[in-house]
């Protein structure tokens, strides 16, 4: 699908075209040409583009998004997506790429993981929307459940593997649906009795969970 | 139109069925009813009349029914055990309950729905058990259990997935306890 967004330079009537100053021209309905200035800011159009399409991703899925809607969301041609990106699976693996800084857990205390781990997790939650698009998309799209299960594999399974002291497939897998599964009720759900919690009590009931899972006895 | 049987139940099955597929895949707000009738080779206007509306047609296609037991008197060490079939019965062998799911995921329709079915049909069987924090102790409980039908049924790739029902259920066992009636944090 990327290459419907080729033929769009073409500059025929009503397409947009992207001069190479940044400027995009626009020819309006009535046929006077208009110039929409963008600012000559090609990083502020890199991330303007991936912010779009994490929205698009997250909202309409991998497969229903389009590079043209994307571009259009930003007020650009999708040429320029395509040149920037590549194609939509490209894009997608940009927009869905973030980095979970999680610290090395093999000295800290039993009781102090929770409370090391949670404010990270909150970090990945709200402070940006790579996540959740990622996690929406990942719901409905197996290409996006393969990138959800690269970042889980990577940067998440490693870290946590340094808190457990035995049955790490268990441990690691509960551990990763537990957190997945308060992500989806408090911001994609938005379940009320999830979502009205606040910060500081999801983590004091959180936390018993976070420990016993991971480090807590093994049940016989 | 290919010709079908004349069996007014089993098209209302194959109608159901594609409607589960359509809003799994594509989601509440995209699908369309004309696109669920082509799939079963009706008219739309059969849907609707089977049906309603598409908010009907979603309501019914996505009616799961969980039958979870009065959890009253019960031993803290017995309520896993006791939640958990019920629990797989759903997650892993209802087709309505995934696709209410995976719909939610990008449409209020089917959240508000799933929420609403969370609220009445599962939180007064939790509350059965709980002691104290009522609130805090369904919502944890159901964010797990929400998780794990995620992990396992949906996204079905992370190590969640690759468990036997044996043994999730005895890690999972600690957390339901946990959560439902063990000790409120301090």
């Amino acid at each position: 699908m990327g290459g419907t967004g080729v033929s769009a330079t073409t500059g025929r009537t009503g397409a947009v075209v992207i001069s190479r100053f940044g400027r995009s021209e626009q020819r309006v309905p009535y046929g006077r040409l208009v110039t929409v200035t963008r600012p000559r800011n090609a990083a502020q159009t890199r991330a303007d583009i991936l912010s779009a399409a994490r929205r698009r991703f997250g909202a309409e899925g991998y497969e229903r998004t389009t590079l043209r809607a994307v571009a259009a969301d930003v007020g650009v041609d999708a040429a320029l997506v395509f040149r920037y990106f590549g194609s939509k699976q490209d894009l997608f693996a940009a927009a869905a790429d973030f980095e979970i800084d999680l610290p090395d857990l093999s000295s800290v205390e039993p009781d102090d993981v929770a409370g090391i781990l949670l404010p990270r997790f909150f970090a990945v939650w709200e402070e940006d929307e790579t996540f959740l698009a990622l996690l929406r998309a990942a719901m409905t799209s197996p290409l996006a459940a393969d990138a959800l299960r690269n970042v889980f594999a990577q940067q998440v399974a490693p870290k946590l593997l340094t808190a457990t002291p035995d049955n790490p497939v268990q441990r690691i897998g509960l551990m990763g649906a537990f957190v997945i599964g308060l992500a989806i009720t408090r911001y994609v759900l938005v379940n009320p009795p999830v979502a009205s919690l606040s910060r500081e009590e999801l983590s004091r009931w959180a936390a018993p969970v976070i420990k016993q899972l991971l480090i807590g006895p093994a049940p016989t | 139109m290919t010709k079908r049987p004349r069996n007014a139940a089993q098209t209302r099955a194959d109608i159901l069925a594609a409607a589960r597929r359509r809003f799994a895949e594509e989601g509440f707000d995209r699908t369309t009813l004309r696109a669920i009738a082509a799939d079963v080779g009706v008219d739309a206007a059969l849907v609707i009349r089977y049906f309603g509306s598409k908010q009907d047609l979603f309501a019914t296609a996505t009616e799961f029914t969980i039958k979870l037991p009065d959890l009253t008197g019960a031993s803290p060490d017995e309520i896993a055990d006791m939640l958990l079939p019920q629990y797989f019965a759903v997650w892993e062998e209802d087709h309505s309950f995934m696709a209410l799911l995976q719909a939610a995921m990008t449409s209020r329709v089917a959240a508000d729905i799933l929420n609403e079915t969370l609220a009445v049909h599962v939180a007064p069987t939790l509350r059965s058990a709980t002691p104290d924090h009522d609130q805090q102790r369904i919502a944890l409980t159901d964010a797990f259990v929400i998780g794990l039908a995620a992990t396992r049924s949906v996204l079905g790739n992370l190590p969640a997935a690759e468990l036997s029902r044996e043994e999730l259920r005895r890690w999972a066992g600690p957390v339901f306890r946990q959560l439902l009636v063990g000790p409120a944090p301090s």
